[in-house]
């Protein structure tokens, strides 16, 4: 079963490079079908490692499917340079790998009336698909970051090509700040490479020695901290992608500028590397540099969720304002981790940092399908009326009923309502992170009160009250145009009412990363 | 022990799910039985329950049924299950029984109404979540419930979502509750953090026959193993009790509920009455052992009830609009049970929450019946004389009446002389003079009681007609919507040649549809309090395994309070016909400045707005564009703009492009590899 992951991870790409050498129409059955294939392989992946004996599988250390080829091996003098085509799933990826496959679907489905070079535009998605998906299955640090660099490029293209009017300002903007990030994650991956001994950069070597990675490294005649100066390392390009306050001002641009499906996967996706880069490598092979900083974190986080909560509050962009929604209920993640992380009470408050982690962890997803669903539905609007000016409209709910009601549902999965599946991650991070970091928590609560305050501002403005004259022509959603709601919606239900299936493939995978950081305080 | 409660809830949330999916293809009278049909069989199952609860051994009387496991992850486990014990099984009866009679009411009142298949299928959602609420044998259930009423609660509030003021109440509606659910979540949070578990088995009553163990309290069979702080639990206590004041509308989260009768009033009687918003007596009666073994919780409760009962009668004495009046006897009325709880009478506050479901859920059908007969008119300005015209509308609207202000022997009379009685022998128990004040304030506010509910029912009533033609067609209903069923059929009674001299000529009373549940609840209204008088309180004793046994009042006190409570409400009503029956002249605007004062409902919105809402905007304001736009991106384009400049390259800086920058930067962390490379 080794092809199954290389399958999932480079399938798209041929089929996007593939795609061209057809006309236009069959280029977009060859786009939907091979998307919908891949949805359809991660999910039986999905399954199968769900029905797999739960001491067998699902950490860092035990990866499923996994494939470990020597790719690159190099002696310079004592530098040995190595890396591994090293890919593998586990419960902290599988989650993000069935989310990519199922977002990037959605938006070939999503993307069906665009007319300006078409098969360009489905060829850099598809391409982009492979990008994340790489990110997410590698095991090996240094192809870890050749498929960070790799999402880049189509994801800079998409947004400079089919953006909205200022495009290139947008583009740009997002390349310089993830370049910039991610130059410093590299450097931190060469630094740890060599710190732990400079023969392997497999995930499963970084976690077996993780917890005894100690020490302090001189800079400029003092003395910094190891794990802390590893830690801000990696993280810089993790934080940007987050995006963690204050570097998070390249995402209201982008998703703005960017066409409907590219913020889907944008915010539904792109943003999850990096949760994923600080879950899997920070906390997991530098769990000491998370520690040492935790409490700060945790307050970031919290600024995170307020400062983003307060954006939206003043938007009059529907999609800017989702966008720092996106920012605000990303804080939540970060808050997870530095609740996991913190090393008040030591070993003893380990519920509460599972509960915390997993959380955080589930918050990765379900953030990813319900700001994807928000941002269709803002697609499926702007395509009708042409803005998204959020005070233009008003009582359009009378003229697209089932428009309104999936946007509905999507505000009221956003803003943490019970049953739907936006609860059920906050509630966990917040009842762990409140034993763990009760101040910054309580603050991060409050987000929850804003956040309702903004989307039901929205809601009224925009869909409710008297129509708009204006829009009595507006016609409703088509049956294609709502198919990547609906599809949403029903993720959305299902994780909000019974979630164990995706808490019981993350447990596992949590468990062994809190096993490491629990070590950790102990040497600490 | 039966537990069928699983039909409860199921049962409403599949008639919410066919009317929401496939209601607008049905027709009107599928519809209707759909919607009222689910409900009377939840009422059924919930009344089995009951019976079989009645069977069974006073100590026994418990059921819990897990049905799946919702999270576990580590030692945190949370069950999805469902509780029957005496408390639930009362608020069950009351929530589908009076929830049944609200939806026959409704197919009456919403006949003409486009949104039918809509307003019945949030209806049907509202008792499936108020159910869920009632029902839920943990905290976190608890709080889906809650929240799920709220969410009701906006979709009906806003149900003509066309009207401006109706969509700004129900956004107003959800919002102060979500400051609600903020509280009942750090709540949870801090209880999981104590005890580990969030079911109240576990935290509240334990569990004998198994050996668990629950917090010390008066009515714990077993004290805890741990000993939380008297901090903690009173930390857990109040941060309910926030819960509980926005569910319930109590100071100072209380400005959604006047808002909130922008609804259809149908929902006005069923969520904004009866129901819902009695959701925070539940839940102080439900942690009724918290609340006890929390120190100095309980004071505070009633200081904010008190308040609350005093200040709520004090505006509906000056209200004009007679749905508002209502409201503000609602809040005035949720005091009151708070008031009971807050001395330790936690069953005295169920027992007014039944009574008050009966009566209120009863005035308000009976105002709706008034309304829809001047076709929307709700100002009471522009009403009176209208007991010749809608008789039953009116013995009913008297019969509500006589509860609400506490007349022996209606319903209203009996509850609410049990929580005064619980308060009196508190504080003669207790010596402490804050309660003889709180019970001051209760009969303050009975006397206010008698007089606002007597205004409200001369004004309307009495006297001479004061307002203009009834328009043939039309009461308070939205525009058309689209694809909606076909236009109603044609309304015969358009169709009558209206006589100049009356007015009234087109005003008919009540149909068969809302005339039958208002005539049940008026009995209940009458009788609906014999089963918990201080002769021979059987509620009292059915709830004592649950919330505790209430104090026993007796002898002098009892006889005192009786005397107290009856004069201060005959004394009421006296002065309304003063004022409102025997002249007619008494609805002018006036300047005396206590009245405008109460009328402006003592400034508290407006405040809220200069304090809350603009602050947070500007802040909002301020991040956005200060604080983000010139600090962050101009601190990004400074450090960029100073690299640029710092490996001389100037031009890049004139011509913009910052990828000058990007390398400049990827190359400095270049550097930090290699000097951390060549250390090695």
């Amino acid at each position: 079963m080794q092809w199954l992951l290389p399958v999932i991870v480079f399938a798209p790409a041929i089929a996007g490079v593939a795609l061209l050498l057809f006309p236009q129409r069959p280029a977009k059955l060859i786009a939907a079908g091979a998307t919908l294939a891949v949805f359809l392989l991660s999910l039986w992946l999905y399954f199968g490692l769900l029905n797999g004996s739960a001491t067998t599988f699902g950490d860092v250390l035990h990866p499923q499917w996994a494939v470990d080829e020597p790719w690159i091996n190099i002696a310079l003098g004592t530098f040995h340079f190595r890396v591994d085509y090293a890919l593998g799933a586990d419960g902290l990826s599988m989650p993000m790998i069935v989310l990519n496959a199922l977002l990037t679907f959605l938006a070939v489905v999503g993307s069906w009336h665009i007319d300006r070079r078409i098969k360009f535009y489905l060829a850099l998605i598809l391409i982009l698909e492979t990008g994340v998906m790489g990110v997410f299955a590698a095991f090996d640090l240094f192809l870890f970051i050749l498929f960070w660099e790799v999402e880049l490029i189509p994801m800079f293209l998409l947004i400079g090509i089919w953006g909205g009017a200022r495009r290139e300002y947008a583009a740009w903007k997002f390349l310089i700040y993830t370049l910039v990030g991610s130059s410093f994650t590299l450097a931190g991956i060469f630094l740890i490479y060599v710190q732990t001994g400079g023969q392997s950069a497999t995930y499963q070597h970084y976690a077996s020695v993780a917890s005894q990675l100690t020490g302090s490294l001189p800079l400029f005649g003092g003395s910094v901290s190891l794990p802390l100066v590893l830690f801000l390392l990696l993280f810089a390009g993790f934080a940007v992608k987050i995006p963690m306050w204050p570097v998070h001002t390249w995402l209201p641009d982008a998703h703005t500028e960017a066409p409907t499906a590219v913020s889907v996967l944008l915010a539904g996706v792109l943003l999850k590397m990096g949760a994923y880069g600080l879950i899997r490598i920070c906390l997991g092979f530098v769990p000491q540099g998370v520690q040492e900083i935790a409490p700060l974190l945790g307050i970031v986080a919290a600024i995170n969720v307020l400062w983003g909560a307060g954006a939206s509050m003043v938007q009059h962009d529907m999609k800017k304002m989702i966008a720092y929604a996106s920012v605000s209920h990303m804080g939540y993640v970060l808050l997870g981790v530095a609740g996991a992380a913190a090393s008040v009470g030591g070993a003893s408050l380990l519920d509460f940092r599972q509960a915390a982690l997993t959380g955080a962890t589930l918050q990765m997803f379900t953030h990813g399908a319900i700001t994807g669903m928000l941002f269709f539905c803002v697609g499926v609007l702007y395509d009708k009326a042409h803005t998204r000016e959020i005070d233009i409209f008003g009582g359009i709910a009378t003229r697209m009923p089932r428009e309104i009601t999936l946007y509905s549902i999507a505000c009221f999965a956003s803003l943490g309502l019970p049953a739907l599946a936006g609860f059920v991650a906050e509630y966990l991070v917040f009842t762990g992170t409140y034993a763990l970091l009760p101040a910054q928590t309580v603050f991060a609560v409050f987000g929850v009160v804003l956040t309702a305050g903004y989307l039901l501002w929205m809601l009224r403005r925009s869909f409710f009250g008297p129509l708009n004259l204006k829009w009595r022509g507006l016609t409703d959603a088509t049956l294609r145009e709502a198919f990547p709601l609906a599809a949403l919606a029903v993720v959305i239900l299902f994780v909000g009412i019974y979630p164990q299936p995706l808490v019981d493939l993350i447990t596992p995978a949590m468990q062994q990363t809190l096993h490491t950081v629990v070590q950790a305080l102990a040497v600490h | 022990m039966l537990n069928l409660t699983v039909f409860t809830l199921a049962l409403p949330l599949a008639g919410f799910l066919i009317l929401g999916l496939f209601g607008r293809r049905l027709p009107r009278a599928l519809i209707a039985w759909i919607g009222c049909g689910t409900i009377l069989l939840a009422f059924a199952a919930a009344a089995a329950d009951f019976i079989s609860m009645l069977g069974t051994a006073q100590t026994s009387r418990v059921a819990d049924t897990t049905f799946f496991n919702w999270v576990a992850s580590g030692s945190l486990r949370i069950d999805f299950g469902l509780l029957s014990d005496p408390l639930s099984a009362i608020m069950l009866l009351v929530v589908t029984g009076v929830g049944f009679l609200i939806h026959v009411y409704s197919i009456g009142y919403m006949a003409d109404d486009p949104g039918y298949w809509r307003f019945f299928s949030f209806l049907n959602f509202f008792v499936f979540a108020m159910a869920l609420l009632v029902a839920a044998d943990n905290f976190l259930f608890l709080l889906a419930g809650w929240a799920g009423v709220g969410l009701a609660s906006f979709l009906l509030i806003g149900f003509w979502y066309t009207r401006p003021s109706a969509v700004a109440a129900a956004t107003k509606a959800f919002v102060v509750n979500v400051i609600g659910d903020f509280g009942l979540l750090l709540a949870i949070f801090l209880l999981f953090k104590t005890f580990g578990t969030l079911g109240y088995e576990a935290i509240l009553y334990g569990n004998p026959a198994s050996g668990h163990s629950c917090i010390a309290g008066p009515f714990c069979p077993a004290p805890l193993a741990i000993h939380p702080a008297g901090a903690t639990l009173t930390a857990i206590a109040l941060l309910l009790f926030v819960a509980a004041a926005a569910k319930s509308a109590q100071l100072p989260l209380h400005v959604w509920l006047p808002d909130a009768m922008e609804g259809p009033t149908p929902v006005s009687a069923l969520i904004h009455a009866a129901t819902m918003v009695t959701a925070g007596v539940y839940l102080v009666a439900r942690a009724a052992p918290l609340f006890t073994a929390a120190p100095g919780v309980l004071p505070i409760v009633g200081g904010v009830a008190g308040g609350t009962a005093l200040f709520a009668a004090t505006i509906a004495c000056v209200q004009t609009d007679i749905k508002r009046v209502l409201a503000y006897s609602t809040m005035s009325q949720l005091g009151y049970m708070f008031m009971g709880e807050a001395a330790s009478g936690f069953s005295t506050g169920i027992f007014h929450l039944t009574t008050h479901a009966y009566f209120k859920a009863l005035l308000f059908m009976s105002a709706g019946a008034v309304i829809h007969a001047l076709a929307g008119e709700q100002d009471m300005r522009k009403m009176g004389g209208l007991r010749r015209k809608l008789p039953t509308t009116f013995w009913c609207f008297v019969a509500g009446g006589l509860a609400l202000a506490a007349i022996f022997p209606f319903a209203g009379f009996w509850s609410k002389d049990a929580i005064l009685g619980a308060i009196l022998e508190r504080a003669s128990t207790t010596g402490i003079g804050g309660w003889y004040v709180l019970y001051a304030v209760g009969i303050l506010t009975a006397g206010l009681t008698g007089f606002y509910t007597f205004r409200l029912i001369f004004g309307v009533f009495l006297g001479q007609y004061r307002g203009g033609e009834i328009a043939p067609h039309g009461a308070e209903h939205g525009p058309p919507e689209p694809a909606a069923a076909p236009a109603s059929r044609p309304n015969g009674r358009g169709r009558e040649v209206a006589s100049r001299r009356d007015p009234l000529a087109r005003v008919h009373d009540v149909g068969a549809a809302m005339r039958w549940p208002m005539l049940i609840l008026a009995v209940l209204a009458v009788i609906g309090g014999f089963y918990g008088t201080p002769f021979s309180n059987w509620l009292g004793d059915f709830l004592a395994p649950i919330a505790g046994t209430s104090p026993d009042v007796s002898g002098g006190t009892l006889a005192l309070n009786i005397a107290l409570g009856l004069a201060a409400a005959i004394l009421g009503i006296a002065l309304a016909w003063l004022r409102y029956g025997a002249r007619q002249a008494s609805f002018a605007p006036t300047r005396n400045p206590i009245v405008v004062f109460f009328e402006n409902r003592y400034y508290v919105d407006a405040l809220y707005d200069h304090v809350i809402v603009r602050p947070l905007l500007w802040a909002g304001r301020l991040l956005r564009r200060d604080l983000e736009g010139v600090a962050l991106d101009g601190g990004t384009r400074g450090v960029g703009g100073v690299v640029g400049w710092s490996s001389g390259v100037l031009r890049a800086l004139q011509t913009g492009y910052a990828r000058n920058y990007a390398l400049a930067i990827f190359l400095g962390a270049t550097l930090i590899v290699v000097y951390y490379v060549m250390q090695r």
